[in-house]
């Protein structure tokens, strides 16, 4: 079977004054409609390789791949404007904190509903319509007066259920999530991944979940890529996860409190410069 | 269900309307305060500086007796707290006494020139404003490209260039020598007598009254200054709005925006200028009263007869009730426009209405 997405040895790098920093560099994975989880600390490229994916990289970066296939079209090799019709429609993606990735003179509703006028003719009754479904699918109780509420108005956790709706509304197959709920309260962050688990079980959907929580990737997710510096180092199934064998994966493994056991202090990450070679 | 969502939208109208209101007398407050401040200050200028109100008008010779009189029609023998009284009432009422050099009412002087600088300043700012903004959004979009040093060299020139120094050449250029506009002035002397201005503002009134070959000829004159204005303000507003412009489309929900799908055009029209118009608009509005009230150097190469320069004249001859009428005539037009801006600000920002 063709897979939803094929990223075969992706490059993305930012030329500075001085330097060419590497932020991506060679990776390789494949996604069904499974939920890949790609974990990694901040600065392993994990966000740019999301970003890349869609096509949101930053204009003065160099982005090269091998294959960047979504559903078989090559993502690189398409005209900007067909690039743009995708985004939103077919892959789309949530971003990490509410509080600064909607847009704040906007009521919630209209920015809802304008992904779907952007990909779709239709009239204000039948967006309006589609919107406040959405807001139901995504647990907000009263979608109506939701609607019309500014991103100030309402708390984290629904300013990150909007978040959500305005990016599936359109139906897309592929969802990347970064870090969607890093920016959360932990009694709301699983509220959230109920709601998206639900979402992507019922619709079918190939998601990629980008996080630095290895615990729940591993609970969240199907696969799980382990990135460092750039590349990925270790790829395995989220059930195997105890027995990763990169001594990167081993080590944040092992810096994790267990319930029941005494540790101190805990272990800390012993960095080896060779896993960044 | 119906029946408490009627009752709670009820609750949440009459919350509404109670925080508007609140929000209007907070507002009149402030109008309040901020008036009795210009009128203290102005008071206080017009009592300390070492011109003798009496002095210029009866003459450095007259005799002890008429000064003496004088001084009693002016109030001026007056504890100091009447004569602010006094004040106060005459500038709320619009009186602020005769002046010397005219000898009108001030406020009949003031009405005649006022129009002319709120014409010219009004056009100028226009001018800024529409082009201004395009120019900036375009420096930000593009930015490091050659439009956006373009833009940013027009907007350093307008912003460092002397206003009377490309005034005079550009009258040099465009009325001595290439005879595209007319010189100095609002209107050539020979509708002195055919045109019988009705509200001041001459264009509107060539408009009113259907003469169109006046109309013409005001066009011709006004265009240079306003052009000039419009320039100086375009320089200020580009450069304001290219990096209120920057500022947004780093922003998260730019990203988010694209990652919805949508055109690069709406991304920067529809969501980063939106945003960008809250700031701006008290940039703009701030530049329209300074054009308003620092027009002097255009007035005066321009022979404009408008505030600055009715101000100006009244300074140079010491007369302090032209020049005080004329300094709260502007500190109103200020209030106003401040009070105009923040209006604006929170109808285009949803986070600064009451809830």
């Amino acid at each position: 079977m063709k897979p939803l997405l094929l990223v075969d040895d992706l490059w993305v790098s930012f030329p500075t004054r001085t330097e060419t920093v590497e932020a991506v560099r060679g990776v390789s994975f494949t996604l069904g409609r499974e939920r890949l989880g790609i974990v990694g600390e901040s600065g392993s490229g994990k966000s740019q390789t999301g970003r890349a994916i869609m096509g949101l990289t930053p204009a003065n970066a160099h982005i090269r791949a091998g294959r960047l296939q979504f559903d078989g079209i090559e993502l690189l090799g398409i005209p900007a404007r067909q690039r743009r019709r995708l985004r939103g429609k077919r892959l789309s993606m949530i971003l990490q904190d509410p509080k600064y990735s909607l847009n704040p003179v906007m009521s919630i509703g209209r920015q809802i509903a304008e992904t779907l006028r952007s990909h779709e003719t239709i009239g204000n009754a039948e967006s309006r319509e589609r919107t406040l479904e959405m807001l139901e699918a995504v647990q907000i109780r009263n979608p109506h007066r939701v609607y019309d509420l500014y991103p100030h108005e309402v708390s984290g956790g629904m300013g990150q259920r909007a978040m959500i709706a305005m990016m599936l509304v359109a139906g897309p197959e592929l969802l990347i999530a970064d870090e969607p709920t890093s920016a959360l309260d932990v009694t709301v962050q699983l509220d959230i991944l109920r709601i998206l688990d639900r979402l992507v079980g019922e619709r079918g959907m190939g998601l990629i979940f980008i996080s630095h929580d290895l615990r729940l990737v591993a609970s969240f997710c199907d696969r799980v890529v382990v990135m460092y510096a750039g590349k990925v180092v270790e790829q395995l199934p989220a059930a195997a996860l105890a027995r990763a064998e990169h001594p990167y994966t081993r080590g944040l493994l092992d810096c994790m409190p267990k319930i029941g056991e005494q540790r101190h202090p805990l272990p800390v990450l012993e960095r080896q410069p060779e896993w960044a070679l | 269900m119906s029946g408490t969502g009627t009752r709670a939208e009820a609750g949440r109208a009459a919350r509404r309307a109670s925080a508007i209101a609140s929000t209007l007398i907070r507002f009149a407050a402030v109008v309040a305060v901020t008036y009795l401040g210009l009128l203290a200050v102005t008071f206080f200028i017009g009592r300390v500086i070492p011109i003798d109100p009496v002095l210029a008008i009866v003459g450095d010779r007259a005799p002890a007796s008429v000064v003496e009189r004088a001084r009693e029609e002016l109030g001026l023998n007056l504890p100091y707290h009447q004569q602010f009284l006094i004040y106060v009432k005459g500038a709320l009422q619009g009186e602020f006494g005769r002046s010397v050099l005219t000898t009108n009412p001030v406020m009949t002087d003031i009405r005649r020139v006022l129009p002319a600088t709120i014409e010219l300043a009004t056009l100028g700012t226009l001018i800024g404003a529409l082009i201004g903004v395009p120019l900036g959004v375009l420096a930000a979009v593009r930015r490091g490209t050659l439009a956006d040093q373009i833009v940013r060299i027009i907007g350093l020139i307008g912003y460092s260039v002397p206003i009377f120094w490309l005034g005079l050449l550009a009258l040099l250029v465009f009325y001595a020598r290439l005879r595209w506009t007319a010189g100095p002035g609002r209107i050539d002397v020979v509708y002195e007598y055919t045109f019988t201005p009705i509200t001041g503002f001459y264009l509107l009134d060539a408009m009113l009254l259907r003469d169109w070959a006046a109309f013409r000829d005001i066009f011709a004159h006004i265009v240079l200054p306003a052009s000039l204005l419009g320039y100086f303000s375009l320089a200020y507003i580009s450069r304001m709005t290219r990096s209120f412009m920057l500022n947004e489309l780093g922003q998260e929900y730019i990203v988010a925006a694209r990652a919805k799908g949508l055109s690069e055009t709406r991304i920067v029209w529809a969501h980063a200028l939106r945003n960008a118009a809250v700031p701006l608009v008290t940039v703009i509005a701030l530049s329209y009263a300074g054009l308003l009230e620092g027009s002097v150097l255009t007035e005066t190469v321009f022979s404009w007869p408008g505030l600055g320069l009715y101000i100006t004249n009244s300074l140079q001859n010491a007369d302090m009730n032209a020049v005080l009428g004329g300094t709260i005539v502007i500190g109103s037009i200020f209030i106003g426009i401040n009070l105009l801006s923040d209006l604006l600000y929170r109808m285009l920002d949803p986070r600064t209405r009451p809830r």
